[in-house]
């Protein structure tokens, strides 16, 4: 395999050219009108036009993409997340055109696309689920009686898709029937597919995935888990690895039920298995995440395996290079996700232009993105800014460097929830590791979440600022001879 | 120059001198000796007394300055002591009332209220999908809804009235 055609965009699209770079193999990128100018483009190999800014124009339009793949060349696509990732259509179209797709099988995608057949065939294998339905409600009703069965509180979920669409936590009887009418059209909306089921609600879960390398000789190892219990309306913002709640043998139990899971739809390459934690440490398989996470660099940085690069190798026909007995935990990881939104204002994005930006770097830091000054955070796509990433020696220790790359990072010309991330990162209950889904709800209610209280410093700043715009708008009165001159405006790269 | 800093219903002076390539800053009976760059547009490196600050300053609309030191952001109003009178004379704020805009392109996909509608801050108005996210636009304060210009799902530019409203009780 020589050349691989990248189905992305953005921070993932960069992160997989590096992938190619240094296996040495020549990477073809893809791009919308709005992104000509995008640094997965200008990194890339090659690159070819495919459509107008929107997603489904462009990064979604097959065709285009197929084409693409044919003109140069390409032998092989990697989906990167999201956009055609868990596309089992277009996973099966690039084989019928000769090409490998850098994932699993067409199959495996399907069986585990749809969350209740994902349930059943897992039951089957012997994997702990949630208890509830193992297929979709015929109607409100049967909601009811399933809800009666398992116990409330309960969680309707939509079986077509994720990301926190669809899905009502239900407390009482009274409030399903509601409850279930919402969770399906926004599940319509969502996936054009209104199928909702039910699971009894966990309280106070922990999020914990397990990563696991697949090879089609039929080796499949687990890699570790990630903690991503801090969520806001089911969005990850802060994941670490390992989690501070797993110990060597839950680890070991819980790689062991991902493996079997894996084998169970014929696995190959690298997934995500989530499942739930309760309280007891109970875990039990939610679902399974057909592709490379968002969050994957936490493992790369804990165990030191590149995991783009092993999923090249893997759809090249390599064999797993690391017996399981050879993984290693070293250390701990953490990532910030850096999004274009302002907290202050409902966590509203702000697409826009950069005019500035300065991102963290020095030991134990990473940063995975595409942003650049000058360039654009576009309103047609997802709104991250960059992935902030820090190992320690310990879980401490990448906290520090992580309170420490997010005040180093710096932004001019749109509003990120850098402020909100710096917030978390320092909280006691984030740095004793006390994590559950209802992390953030928590806190956003304790710290009446706000601007802080007025500051010396940011009148005078204010003051400074209004005095020098004032004065750069009078062409002559400004040059005062006291006054500073125009010499004195270093412009840097901050 | 001489400045007012509007805060909590209180007129806080705050003053500017040049003086010697640098500022006096002159804020709360307190003189600091500011050294101010403009490293790029809107991201000032200020030495305050010794101490170092970065700071990023933007206006979006004249007299507010959103301040951001590492630990958050800060509104700040500051007005010339004109301005002040002016304002006091009712002539500066010709009162959008409290207006929701849309602030990006993007599609309705609820609205929540009616014409003649009281609704009180924080109240949902309009649901606004953009960025495969759905936003929740809401009252910034007490009022009732005078027009609905929003339709569920048609699609909206950004900066567009979305829903019209007048305050009450002399709010906004």
């Amino acid at each position: 395999m020589k050349k691989v055609l990248i189905a992305n965009r953005g921070e993932i699209a960069v992160r997989i050219i590096r992938a190619l770079r240094d296996m040495e193999m020549s990477a073809v990128a893809v791009y919308s009108e709005a992104d000509r100018t995008a640094r997965h483009v200008r990194l890339a190999d090659e690159a070819y036009c495919i459509g107008p800014p929107p997603s489904s124009q462009s990064y979604l339009n097959m065709d285009a993409i197929l084409d693409v793949a044919k003109r140069s060349g390409a032998e092989a696509i990697h989906p990167g997340y999201g956009f055609l990732s868990e596309n089992a259509e277009f996973a099966s179209r690039c084989a019928e055109a000769g090409l490998v797709f850098i994932g699993p099988p067409p199959a495996a995608i399907r069986a585990m696309g749809e969350k209740t057949q994902a349930r059943r065939i897992m039951a089957k294998a012997g994997v702990p689920v949630v208890p509830g339905t193992l297929e979709p409600l015929r109607d409100a009703e049967e909601a009811a009686a399933e809800a009666e069965k398992v116990g409330y509180p309960v969680m309707l979920k939509a079986a077509a898709g994720g990301g926190g669409k669809g899905m009502r936590l239900v407390h009482e009887a009274k409030e399903l029937r509601a409850a279930f009418r919402d969770a399906s059209s926004e599940a319509v909306q969502s996936f054009g597919d209104g199928s909702v089921y039910l699971e009894k609600a966990i309280l106070k879960p922990r999020h914990i995935e397990m990563q696991i390398l697949a090879d089609a000789h039929g080796n499949v190892i687990y890699m570790g888990e990630r903690e991503c219990s801090i969520q806001r309306r089911h969005q990850k913002i802060v994941e670490e690895a390992p989690s501070p709640m797993v110990g060597p043998q839950m680890r070991a139990a819980m790689g062991e039920i991902a493996v079997k899971a894996a084998r169970a739809v014929g696995y190959v390459n690298a997934g995500t298995i989530e499942f739930l934690v309760d309280e007891r440490s109970q875990f039990y398989f939610m679902e399974m995440n057909t592709r490379l996470q968002v969050e994957h660099a936490v493992t790369e940085m804990v165990t030191g395996i590149d995991l783009a690069r092993a999923q090249i190798r893997i759809a090249a026909g390599e064999k797993l290079r690391l017996r399981q007995e050879e993984l290693s935990i070293r250390g701990s990881a953490i990532e910030c996700r850096i999004y274009a939104e302002d907290p202050e204002n409902h966590f509203l994005p702000c697409p826009g232009k950069i005019e500035a930006v300065r991102l963290p770097e020095g030991p134990g830091v990473r940063v995975d993105s595409s942003v650049f000054t000058q360039g654009e955070v576009s309103l047609y796509y997802d709104p991250m800014v960059a992935k902030v990433v820090t190992w320690g020696r310990d879980r401490v220790m990448a906290a520090r460097s992580m309170i420490r790359a997010l005040q180093e990072f710096q932004i001019v010309g749109i509003r990120t929830n850098r402020n909100f991330l710096l917030q978390i990162v320092s909280h006691p209950e984030f740095l004793e590791g006390h994590l559950d889904t209802g992390f953030i709800p928590r806190i956003l209610g304790e710290r009446e979440f706000r601007s802080p209280g007025p500051h010396p410093v940011a009148d005078i700043a204010a003051a400074i600022f209004a005095y020098e715009s004032a004065r750069r708008q009078q062409p002559c009165a400004g040059a005062a001879a006291t006054g500073p001159s125009a010499w004195r405006r270093a412009v840097g790269r901050g | 120059m001489r400045y007012v800093i509007l805060r909590d219903g209180e007129q806080v002076p705050v003053e500017v001198l040049e003086r010697e390539g640098g500022y006096l800053v002159k804020l709360g009976g307190v003189t600091h000796a500011v050294d101010s760059r403009e490293v790029v547009p809107g991201l000032l490196s200020l030495l305050v007394n010794g101490k170092s600050w970065e700071v990023t300053v933007y206006s979006p609309e004249p007299h507010f300055y959103h301040v951001h030191l590492w630990d958050g952001m800060r509104r700040v109003e500051l007005l010339s002591p004109i301005d002040v009178v002016m304002r006091n004379q009712g002539g500066t704020t010709a009162g959008r009332g409290l207006h929701v805009r849309s602030p990006m392109p993007g599609k309705v996909v609820r609205v929540l209220v009616a014409p003649g509608q009281r609704v009180s801050r924080g109240d949902g108005l309009v649901v606004v999908e953009a960025m495969k996210m759905q936003n929740e636009l809401q009252a910034q304060g007490d009022g009732i809804v005078r027009e609905v210009r929003a339709r569920e799902g048609e699609n909206v530019e950004g900066g567009v009235d979305l829903v019209l409203m007048d305050p009450v009780d002399g709010d906004g």
